[in-house]
């Protein structure tokens, strides 16, 4: 995948997803990928900083002719200002 | 009043030794009980759940929990699932769960859940093997969830999910998915039994509030959606038995 120079982006995003979740240093599913030109965008929300170093190992090592574009954030571990009152 | 914390996908690896407590420290002083909607673990390892043990041990309040997609990916669900209830969480998987507090009792029942999607774009048992499978597995959970509802008495009672019970807190994510989100089945026992409130994770681009067709609030908890710790809901029961 990495050698061919033909690739088809689309097929690219949706194997480099397949990556994500099965890779055992990130295991997330629901992390967006796109593919434009040279650069490889990855958005959404990750537990730890070490979980987004990982994302972009993963990445880097799939495609290490493209740039990484990590657009990725690290959850807020904040407890809530208020509460929701159901009853 | 009744007060419980809720939050969904924390998945806890190695590198998260550390990170959760602070935020969770306050805990036992804010809420009565603790919900955690499942995919607790990265990957489903005994010793990501160790971590997440960790994190729990002293909070001072009872911790009940369901597990998700991701503490099923190893293969071996039971070592999460025993390692946590080592640790004194209560872990639900078509069960009931009954704590007594000073408010009041509150009454859970817990379960995964699973996929298969709403009306008018979901997947039905029939055709093949795999497909039947695949519906038939939420089918059970939902009957599970059914048989535990009807022996459950409290003054308030919450269904635990982690799959989605109503597209409605899946708004954000992509349409294609919603099957592999969660499934109207899973909401139809609630209804049917009229319970207080249904708390889901695994949606992580969903939005947090909905409602079932028959007006049970629906609270969408994964982390990435509250961008809190918890988030905590309140049962005034003094106010809803006037």
């Amino acid at each position: 995948m990495r050698e061919d120079p033909h690739i088809d982006d689309e097929y690219l995003a949706a194997h480099l997803q397949e990556h994500l979740a099965r890779d055992h240093r990130v295991h997330e599913l629901e992390l967006r990928l796109s593919v434009l030109d040279d650069r490889i965008v990855v958005e959404g929300v990750v537990p730890t900083a070490g979980r987004q170093e990982a994302v972009r190992e993963v990445l880097e090592e799939a495609c290490p002719d493209r740039v990484i574009d990590d657009r990725t954030s690290v959850a807020s571990y904040d407890p809530p200002d208020q509460e929701e009152r159901i009853s | 009043m009744i007060r419980v914390a809720a939050v969904g996908d924390v998945h806890v690896g190695i590198d998260s030794a550390g990170s959760l407590r602070p935020g969770w420290d306050r805990l036992g002083d804010e809420a009565d009980c603790l919900l955690l909607a499942g995919d607790l673990t990265k990957g489903g390892e005994a010793e990501e759940a160790a971590v997440l043990a960790g994190e729990l041990d002293g909070l001072g309040l009872p911790v009940i929990a369901v597990l998700g997609n991701h503490d099923h990916h190893a293969g071996d669900p039971g070592a999460v699932r025993g390692m946590l209830v080592d640790a004194g969480v209560t872990v639900l998987e078509g069960e009931a769960a009954r704590v007594e507090l000073d408010g009041g009792t509150l009454g859970v029942v817990g379960a995964k859940g699973f996929g298969g999607g709403f009306e008018g774009a979901m997947a039905t048992e029939f055709g093949e093997e795999e497909m039947k499978a695949f519906v038939r597995h939420t089918r059970e959970r939902a009957e599970a969830i059914d048989r535990a509802l009807e022996d459950l008495e409290a003054d308030v009672r919450i269904v635990l999910l982690h799959y989605a019970p109503v597209r409605g807190t899946l708004f954000g994510e992509p349409a294609e998915i919603f099957p592999f989100l969660g499934s109207y089945l899973l909401a139809e026992p609630c209804d049917r039994a009229g319970v207080d409130l249904i708390v889901h994770g695994h949606a992580h681009r969903g939005r947090h509030e909905g409602a079932t067709a028959g007006g049970v609030p629906v609270r969408n908890v994964a982390m990435p959606v509250i961008e809190r710790a918890y988030v905590v809901f309140s049962f005034d029961l003094a106010r809803s038995t006037a």
